[in-house]
């Protein structure tokens, strides 16, 4: 389990304010919010490549706030995927392998097999759709040993067609290795679609956590309707009820 | 600056106990290396400020330290630059002139070069054999842009 303890972070007007919250161990999350709201920046100061101004990151009650991201066994894939260019595929899915001057070609295969991109393999990654290159990207997380995933944006560069064969497969895996994901998205399509848990993260404050798989959706407060397109059907107004007065 | 460096006492205890500096080849290599120096730092920056830091931050997050993730994904990636860079640093080496002749004079055979060459011929009137060596240092510029150029295309994706 990841919990984020009072996590306040500043870049110039903007700021993300004491978010708080746990993202459970082998479940798919959702942090969702217009573009600008602080998502990734998030997802970046969990993997340890930005370092908050204040609070923790306790990863299993262990406090791995000051961990380099090297130390935290959390893979990150970012919006644009970033596939080293002058590595071919299989290098590239090799990548945290070889770093651990470790070799296991059956386990790249295994993975490669489970993503269909076995065909891919040898190719240089110059040629590659960006459908693949998630794959690909997410190829390489898995066999580097991460159990824990942040993903930024996967779907937003995506055809519809894609988008939704994207997110079935994020599903599968996540289910099948029993993962924890941290998905950031402005798509609420595909947060509806795949999470276990959404939270909205507006203007860098956190606003709503909601649990998909128990719940019908009701919007908190008048930003999150705002940003899910939701408006009132009938025009009310709020009003406190008048005290009693004792007899 | 070399010159007066060499002429002072420290400089004089280098040159008797480690190498001849002044009019010797060691002179040529100093006054080109401080003359090109500056501008392979600047070129070798400008190939390293040209590759996202996000490759290497993507190396960290799957277990390189900030030394493997540099070894292993931004200097494969600078490689083209770098040896572009070294390249345009050596063409300007080649036809560096001023600090050449300054620090190790022009002695025919001993510290001479291409340059200096050149304008040991003007002087004593050989146009024939001027017209060799400009060619000559001519050539090695054109090939030398060439690759240059031929490097320089690489693309970061």
């Amino acid at each position: 389990m990841i919990t984020l303890k009072n996590i306040h972070y500043r870049a110039g007007a903007f700021s993300l304010e004491g978010i708080n919250h746990s993202f459970e161990a082998d479940r798919f999350h959702i942090v969702l919010g217009p573009s600008g709201s602080g998502k990734s920046i998030l997802l970046e100061i969990i993997s340890g490549l930005l370092a908050p101004a204040s609070g923790a990151i306790l990863l299993d009650e262990e406090d791995i706030t000051n961990h380099l991201p090297e130390q935290r066994n959390i893979g990150y894939l970012p919006q644009d995927n970033v596939l080293f260019p002058h590595l071919d595929v299989k290098e590239n899915i090799a990548y945290g392998l070889h770093i651990k001057r470790q070799k296991d070609d059956d386990y790249i295969k295994e993975i490669a097999d489970k993503l269909e991109i076995t065909h891919l393999l040898d190719r240089k990654i110059q040629k590659l759709s960006g459908g693949e290159m998630q794959r690909i990207a997410l190829a390489r997380s898995l066999v580097a040993g991460n159990k824990i995933l942040l993903l930024d944006e996967p779907t937003s560069s995506l055809h519809h067609s894609l988008k939704n064969e994207l997110c079935y497969l994020l599903g599968e895996i996540q289910e099948q290795f029993k993962l924890t994901v941290i998905m950031v998205t402005h798509d609420i399509e595909s947060a509806f679609m795949l999470g276990n848990t959404i939270t909205f993260l507006i203007d860098g404050k956190k606003h709503q956590t909601f649990n998909n798989l128990e719940n019908n959706f009701v919007p908190f407060n008048g930003e999150v309707a705002k940003f899910l397109g939701i408006k009132n059907i009938f025009e009310a107004k709020g009003q406190t009820r008048p005290a009693t007065v004792p007899h | 600056m070399i010159l007066i460096f060499f002429s002072t006492r420290y400089g004089s205890y280098i040159q008797e106990h480690t190498v001849q500096v002044v009019f010797s080849i060691a002179g040529i290599i100093i006054a080109q290396l401080v003359t090109i120096l500056g501008i392979s730092i600047r070129l070798i920056k400008a190939v390293m400020d040209e590759i996202p830091p996000r490759y290497e931050n993507i190396a960290r997050t799957l277990g390189a330290t900030q030394w493997k993730a540099f070894r292993t994904v931004t200097l494969p990636l600078a490689k083209r630059g770098i040896i572009a860079a070294y390249l345009l640093a050596w063409a300007k080496a080649i036809g560096e002139f001023g600090a050449t002749i300054t620090v190790a004079g022009s002695m025919p055979l001993k510290t001479e070069t291409l340059p200096t060459a050149i304008y040991l011929r003007l002087a004593s009137a050989d146009i024939e054999g001027s017209v060799v060596l400009i060619l000559i240092i001519v050539s090695i510029g054109i090939f030398t842009l060439t690759i240059f150029r031929l490097l320089g295309h690489s693309k970061i994706v």
